[in-house]
C-alpha cells in the first residue's frame, strides 16, 4: 500500500493536468442549439454521475473483498471510498438541480432518474454512519460490507431508469441511437475528456483518504497498546 | 452520546432501506411514468376525471398562441398520434419552444381543454452545435417521439 500511497502525488498532477487541459475545452466548446451556454453544466453533471456509480461499484467490489478474504487494505479502500462517492452523488445532484431551474422550469421532480440517484447519496451517507455507529471496528466494517453490498441493487436502477420508465431526465445519449452518440460533433470531447480526468479525480481522492485511514488506524493501535500497558 | 450515536444510526438505516423500499415498491405498481402522452389520457375515457396528471409530449409546431398583455398562452400538445390543447398562464421555462418537449401538470377534466397548472420543458437526448440548428431541431423531434413510445 505504502508504494501506492507514494505514486499517489504524480496521480495528482497528472490529475490536475488532465483536468486544466478538459476545462480548457468546456469553455471553448461551442452554444448548444437550444440551452446555449447552459450545455456546460453537462461536463460537471455526467462525469459526476459516472463517478458516482463507479465509485459504489469498486465500494462492493472492495466489500466483497474484505468479506471474503478479510483483508484490512479492502476495508480501508471500502471506508475511503464512501466520503468520495458521496461527494460525487452530491455535484450530480446540485449540478443537475442547478441545470434543472433554468431549464425544465425545476429544481427537482420526483421521476425514477432523480430519485434513485437521490437514494445513492442516501446509501453512500448511510454506508458512512454505520461505520461510525458501530464501536467495534471489525464488526463496524463488516456491517458496512453487507450494507454496501445490498445497496448495489440501486445500481442497476439508476441506469436504466430512463429506459425502462418515462422520466422527465433526459434518455442516455449514447449506445441508444444508431449513429451512437447524440452529443454531436465538437460538443463531445469536452465531455470525453471531463470523463477521463473525473476517473482520475476519483482514483487519486480514494488513495489519498485511503493512506489518512490507514495513518489513523495504526495511531489509534498504538494509543490501545500504550494504554494497556500504563 | 452512545444513545444519541445508536438513534442516530437507526434512523439513518430506517431512510435508507425506507426510500430504497419505497422505490421499488412504486415501480411494481407503475407510478414511475412521470407522465402520460395525450393517447394514454384520451384512452382513460372518465375514470381520471378531476384526477392530478402529468401529460407530456411535443407542443406541436404553429400552435402556441400568446395572448397579448397578459402571461396566458395556449398550445398544442401532440404525441405523434392525438393532440390535446393545453391554456395556462404564468412563466414559461428556458427551453419552452414549439418543436420541443414539454410535460403539463395540473387536473384532468375529460372534453375540455388541459388547465395546466404548471409547465415544465422536456429536454431530448440531444447536444447539437448552435451552427447545426436546422439539423438538431429534426433530429430531437425524432428522439423526443421516440422516447413518448
Amino acid at each position: 500500500m505504502k508504494r501506492l500511497f507514494a505514486l499517489n502525488r504524480w496521480l495528482g498532477w497528472l490529475t490536475l493536468s488532465l483536468l486544466a487541459a478538459a476545462l480548457w475545452l468546456v469553455f471553448t466548446a461551442p452554444l448548444d442549439y437550444q440551452q446555449g451556454n447552459s450545455v456546460r453544466i453537462l461536463y460537471m453533471h455526467v462525469p459526476s454521475a459516472k463517478m458516482a456509480l463507479f465509485v459504489y461499484i469498486a465500494l462492493t467490489v472492495f466489500s466483497a473483498w474484505h468479506l471474503w478474504k478479510k483483508s484490512e487494505t479492502a476495508d480501508i479502500l471500502a471506508e475511503a471510498s464512501a466520503p468520495v462517492g458521496a461527494a460525487f452523488a452530491l455535484v450530480t445532484l446540485v449540478s443537475g438541480s442547478i441545470w434543472g431551474k433554468p431549464m425544465w422550469g425545476t429544481w427537482w421532480a420526483w421521476d425514477a432518474r432523480l430519485t434513485s440517484m437521490l437514494v445513492l447519496l442516501i446509501l453512500y451517507m448511510g454506508i458512512i454512519a454505520l461505520r461510525n455507529g458501530i464501536d467495534d471496528p471489525i464488526k463496524g466494517g463488516r456491517a458496512t460490507a453487507i450494507l454496501a453490498i445490498f445497496g448495489a441493487i440501486d445500481l442497476p436502477i439508476i441506469h436504466f431508469s430512463v429506459s425502462w420508465w418515462r422520466t422527465l431526465h433526459q434518455p442516455p445519449s449514447f449506445g441508444q441511437a444508431s449513429t451512437g452518440s447524440t452529443i454531436t460533433g465538437p460538443l463531445l470531447p469536452p465531455l470525453v475528456w471531463m470523463s477521463v480526468a473525473f476517473i482520475f479525480l476519483g482514483t487519486y481522492l480514494v488513495i489519498l483518504k485511503a493512506r489518512e485511514i490507514r495513518g489513523r488506524r495504526i495511531l489509534e493501535n498504538l494509543e490501545t497498546e500504550r494504554t494497556s500497558h500504563a | 452520546m452512545q444513545a444519541n450515536r445508536r438513534l442516530f444510526l437507526i434512523l439513518t438505516l430506517l431512510v435508507v432501506f425506507g426510500s430504497l423500499g419505497a422505490l421499488i415498491w412504486t415501480s411494481f405498481t407503475g407510478s414511475l411514468v412521470y407522465f402520460h402522452t395525450p393517447t394514454e389520457i384520451l384512452a382513460t375515457g372518465t375514470s381520471k376525471a378531476g384526477q392530478k396528471v402529468r401529460i407530456g409530449g411535443m407542443v406541436q409546431a404553429g400552435s402556441l398562441v400568446k395572448e397579448a398583455g397578459t402571461q396566458k398562452i395556449r398550445f398544442i400538445i401532440s404525441d405523434g398520434a392525438n393532440q390535446l390543447p393545453v391554456r395556462y398562464e404564468g412563466m414559461t421555462p428556458d427551453l419552452f419552444r414549439e418543436g420541443q418537449g414539454v410535460v403539463a401538470e395540473g387536473p384532468w377534466q375529460p372534453g375540455q381543454d388541459f388547465m395546466a397548472a404548471t409547465i415544465l420543458a422536456k429536454h431530448s437526448e440531444d447536444y447539437i452545435p448552435v451552427e447545426m440548428s436546422a439539423e438538431g431541431i429534426a433530429r430531437s423531434k425524432e428522439s423526443m417521439l421516440r422516447s413518448l413510445q
